[in-house]
């Protein structure tokens, strides 16, 4: 409010301090919402490669199926461990989840219909334009054994081609998730 | 009120200072230190708490997000079960088998190349690269990788990955 006083108007000021704040913690929270997107990677110790040739797949819209293993991993996850202390763990895997939704033994018949039926669901959803299917990635603990992969790697086939049809389904690749190598 | 020199306004940008006459400015001050005097003056404080306020916002940002970005990468693989390698055009050529085995431990595994014995996956790169240099394949030839069931996965994506560093083009997992 302009008050007139005996000397002269007083100015009006925008205190900046104040709005900065707000401003900071209206960027904060949409930073953190934006983030979600990697509450869909559960912690597991991934595959530390040789030689990597991985690079972080491009695109917002992501459908990320992971197996998780029976046996937690005990010390902090991360690369660089000894392969020895990584593969002395059991091989058998506990679930199969998508992002944090669901989690669906693997091998059971039914729960494997499930987990077909979701995944269809879920590239429906998160499709990136007619003919662009999301991002797919396959986040599999490094100590799984290839027997408990393989079903699902079929069964996410299967839904890939009953959803976005044979010719489709054939042009999108599957990512593998690993570690980044140091470089 | 503008004849006065020291009025709120004299310092203030806004106000021109040609409303102030020149004969009624004692000499010996200078406009500066007149302009300390005035109410723009008395605001170039910093405001300490604000300030600290905002910085501990952009820590606690910082602290948050520092975990979230964990090295991951992604390789490009096709299913098995895929129909593009169920084509006949591709059954003229047989695939070059990789197989995988591994032993009880789970940790030591052995690749065979169409039965040719090879130790780790960086040996593999090498002689994978050595065929395709030497003409004994193409880069768009069928290579199929076939685990045992025990196999870990971290040894699969690591033939995996130096069949990729080879640049073959369509490498994928036996059905």
């Amino acid at each position: 409010m302009s008050q007139v006083t005996r000397r002269g108007p007083v100015e009006p000021k925008l205190n900046i301090t104040t709005l900065i704040d707000v401003v900071f913690l209206l960027i904060v929270f949409f930073m953190l919402v934006m983030n979600i997107v990697t509450d869909e990677n559960p912690p597991i110790q991934l595959p530390d490669l040789d030689n990597p040739l991985v690079y972080p797949p491009e695109g917002e819209r992501r459908v990320t199926i992971n197996i998780i293993p029976e046996a937690e991993f005990e010390d902090e996850l991360g690369p660089g461990k000894s392969e020895i202390e990584v593969l002395s763990r059991p091989g058998q895997a506990e679930f199969v989840q998508i992002g944090q939704h669901n989690k669906w033994k693997i091998g059971e018949e039914e729960a494997m219909v499930e987990f077909r039926e979701f995944t269809k669901k879920m590239i429906r959803a998160r499709m990136m334009g007619p003919e662009q299917p999301p991002i797919i990635q396959l986040r599999v603990d490094a100590a799984v054994y290839y027997a408990q992969v393989l079903p699902v790697m079929t069964n996410l086939q299967l839904a890939m081609a009953e959803e976005l049809g044979g010719d489709l389904a054939a042009a999108t690749p599957v990512h593998l998730v690993a570690y980044q190598g140091d470089d | 009120m503008a004849e006065r020199p020291d009025s709120p306004n004299a310092g203030n940008p806004e106000t021109p200072e040609i409303e102030i006459p020149e004969e009624q400015l004692p000499h010996h001050v200078s406009t500066r230190k007149k302009r300390k005097k005035g109410v723009g003056g008395e605001d170039m404080q910093l405001q300490m708490t604000s300030m600290i306020d905002v910085v501990f916002l952009l820590l606690i940002y910082f602290v948050i997000t520092a975990n979230f970005t964990i090295d991951e990468g992604a390789l490009l693989a096709t299913m098995p079960g895929n129909s593009a390698q169920d084509r006949p055009e591709d059954q003229l050529d047989p695939p070059t088998n990789i197989d995988l085995t591994s032993a009880d431990d789970g940790v030591t595994y052995a690749i065979l190349v169409n039965g040719q014995r090879i130790d780790n996956a960086t040996d593999l790169a090498t002689y994978m690269k050595g065929r395709v240099s030497g003409g004994q394949m193409a880069i768009d030839d069928v290579v199929q990788i076939k685990p045992q069931g025990v196999v870990r996965w971290q040894h699969v994506v690591n033939v995996f990955n130096a069949c990729v560093s080879a640049e073959l083009e369509n490498v994928g997992f036996a059905p």
